[in-house]
């Protein structure tokens, strides 16, 4: 069962001369929610976005060596079909404006052109607004502006959104850096019924989070990779003098 | 309580501490305001020597075009004597406490406000005037009969503008066709490349552009495109006025696409979205309000041009619908009928005033409240 899905060989990322990532390897297994946490600019959210290849959105960004998901690399992949495959949640909810929540969360299908019927799309609708633990609050009110509902719920649209796409990892830029602790909380529980079905990835500044919600913990520290392990063998007895200094807060 | 006490206390310790300077500085600044007048009071407080000078241009221009040199010299002198009294004011002010300044606080601010809603308003009177003075002029003539007609040869009375009111329809729509999809394409490739050299100069170019006078674009069309065809053709005037229109929508496009945040951007891409589908699906459909206020606000611009239209479209007395052949439009009918020597001519140009005044208002009107459906909550 324990089978990677996505395998870090090698990845070096810059923006233009400045090395972000150094050297990172790692290896993700299928249905497990792994956190990435460290200091902010170490190079945790640039990783994420070197997964789906996202850094080539900035200019000047680059990336190299191998990123691997299901075996095949990503790099030489193309770009739409890995994103299909990697969906990902950031770090403001971002629901699109101009679209009701029913069509926020097909959005995927409808930007993207694919046919589907209209039970498909109402089957699609019900079942990631269901996981995304959303359906109750909002199935009176689909038809209406997802720009309407709170930064919580706009963030459990967006969750809604990625899973619609049924992809293999979702990952997670931050995902309750804006949102208040109830609504944290009830993202922080949906990523437990996630785990069932999807790889979870979890970049957080919060490590009570990453313990909370975790299987594994990786901890960057200044572009490198420092420890990736058992949440509880981080938290309890980290290997390296810098975790065990930056889970006791001696610097942030 | 305490902190009360404690602040009464700390007020004041922020006073400046130069009391014994105090009369040398007035004196200093009272002599350089009344020396140098508004230059010196600059010294003294720099807003109000920037306001005394301008005053003292408006002053001199207005006492040497209505009066004599007398009254200039009056004029100067006064100015001067304000100088040196704001100067020892201003100064003064300096050297209060907390306290002192403090009282005048709430009048100070009512003062501004007033000020600021009194020059809010005195923007909308010329406009008032303008609107009244031609309604006033108009509106008497605009029936049935004006409007489904064309203009009666000299000597006849009666006739209508039908032709002209038909031309401008079809001018600005061609230029409408021709500038939307160009500006938009642009002020999207502007606003999604900033940085890029090309992106650089074709800003520069629309700023450019923006500032040609409407007469040499029309002298342009008239050597690319009325000398070739050999005729005068309504074609031309709407490539005249697609030209005034780009930068308008180009620049409206831009701005309104570059306030849209990139997290939509970002959230699009994620989902697996090519670039161009991004563009069309989110970009543009977000933005939409913005760039459609851009288009109204360009055609409203282009609407009552007459100086590209001269060496263009021309004009015609007749109801033309082809595009290859002069044509009559509103602007350029007021600009014939006003400057002929006809009474019942000057009447026609006023209607058509009024009409012309009532399109933009339509337009303008109309699409405040259909932008309104699109507005997003981002």
């Amino acid at each position: 069962m324990e089978s990677t899905i996505v395998s870090a060989e090698n990845i070096n990322a810059y923006y233009g001369d400045n090395h972000a990532i150094k050297n990172v390897n790692i290896k993700i297994n299928r249905n497990e929610v792994v956190a990435m946490m460290g200091p902010s600019g170490c190079g945790k959210t640039t990783f994420l976005r070197c997964i789906n290849r996202m850094h080539e959105l900035i200019p000047n960004a680059r990336a190299e060596g191998v990123m691997k998901l299901d075996g095949e690399d990503v790099y030489k992949m193309n770009v739409i079909y890995v994103r299909y495959k990697i969906g990902m949640v950031f770090q403001r909810p971002n629901p699109f404006p101009n679209m009701s929540i029913y069509e926020n969360v097909i959005a995927g299908y409808l930007l993207n052109g694919l046919k589907i019927s209209k039970a498909d799309k109402d089957l699609i609708v019900e079942r990631s607004l269901t996981s995304a633990a959303l359906w109750n609050e909002v199935k009176d009110s689909l038809h209406k502006k997802g720009t309407f509902l709170s930064g919580g719920q706009q963030q459990r649209l967006c969750i809604a959104r990625a899973i619609a796409m049924q992809p293999e990892v979702i990952l997670f830029d931050e995902p309750t850096s804006a949102l208040d602790p109830i609504s944290t909380s009830s993202v922080e529980n949906l990523f437990h019924e996630l785990k069932a079905n999807y790889t979870l990835i979890i970049v957080t500044h919060n490590m009570q989070q990453a313990a909370r919600v975790s299987d594994r913990t990786a901890f960057f520290y200044l572009g490198e990779l420092v420890e990736f392990d058992d949440t509880k063998v981080m938290f309890t007895n980290p290997k390296d003098q810098r975790t065990q200094n930056y889970i006791t807060g001696r610097f942030s | 309580m305490e902190i009360a006490n404690q602040q009464k206390q700390s007020l004041p310790h922020t006073q400046l501490n130069m009391s014994g300077g105090r009369e040398q500085d007035v004196l200093l600044k009272a002599l350089l305001a009344l020396v140098f007048g508004p230059i010196g009071l600059l010294f003294g407080s720099l807003s109000g020597g920037f306001i005394m000078i301008i005053l003292e241009i408006i002053i001199a221009i207005l006492t040497f075009t209505f009066g004599t040199l007398t009254t200039t010299f009056y004029g100067l002198a006064l100015v001067q004597l304000v100088c040196t009294i704001w100067a020892i004011y201003a100064t003064l002010n300096k050297y209060k406490t907390v306290e002192q300044r403090i009282k005048y606080r709430n009048t100070e601010s009512i003062l501004y406000k007033t000020s600021i809603v009194f020059l809010s308003f005195i923007v909308a009177v010329p406009l008032i005037i303008i609107l009244l003075y031609i309604i006033r002029q108009g509106v008497t003539q605009v029936n049935w009969h004006f409007l489904t007609n064309v203009p009666k040869p000299v000597g006849e009375t009666g006739g209508g503008i039908l032709n002209a009111l038909v031309g401008t329809l079809i001018i600005v729509a061609i230029s409408a066709i021709i500038a939307i999809p160009v500006g938009m394409m642009a002020g999207i490739y502007l606003s999604e490349n900033p940085k890029t050299r090309l992106a650089y100069w074709a800003g520069l170019c629309v700023d450019i552009l923006q500032g040609v006078p409407s007469i040499v674009v029309g002298i342009v069309v008239y050597f690319w495109v009325v000398k070739p065809l050999g005729t005068f053709s309504a074609v031309s005037g709407s490539i005249a006025l697609a030209i005034m229109m780009l930068p308008i929508v180009i620049r409206s496009t831009e701005e309104t696409l570059k306030l849209l945040p990139p997290s939509l951007k970002e959230a699009a891409l994620s989902l697996g979205v090519p670039y161009h589908r991004v563009i069309i699906k989110i970009i543009v459909p977000c933005g939409f309000a913005g760039i459609l206020s851009g288009i109204v606000l360009s055609i409203a611009r282009v609407v009552g041009e007459t100086a590209p239209l001269l060496f263009t479209a021309f004009g015609n007395p007749y109801l033309s619908a082809s595009i290859v052949k002069p044509m009559e439009s509103l602007p350029h009918l007021i600009y014939t009928y006003a400057t002929s020597p006809y009474d019942d001519w000057h009447d026609l140009a006023w209607g058509a005033s009024f009409l012309l005044l009532v399109f933009v208002l339509v337009l303008n009107i109309s699409t405040k409240l259909i932008t309104k459906r699109w507005k997003v909550q981002l």
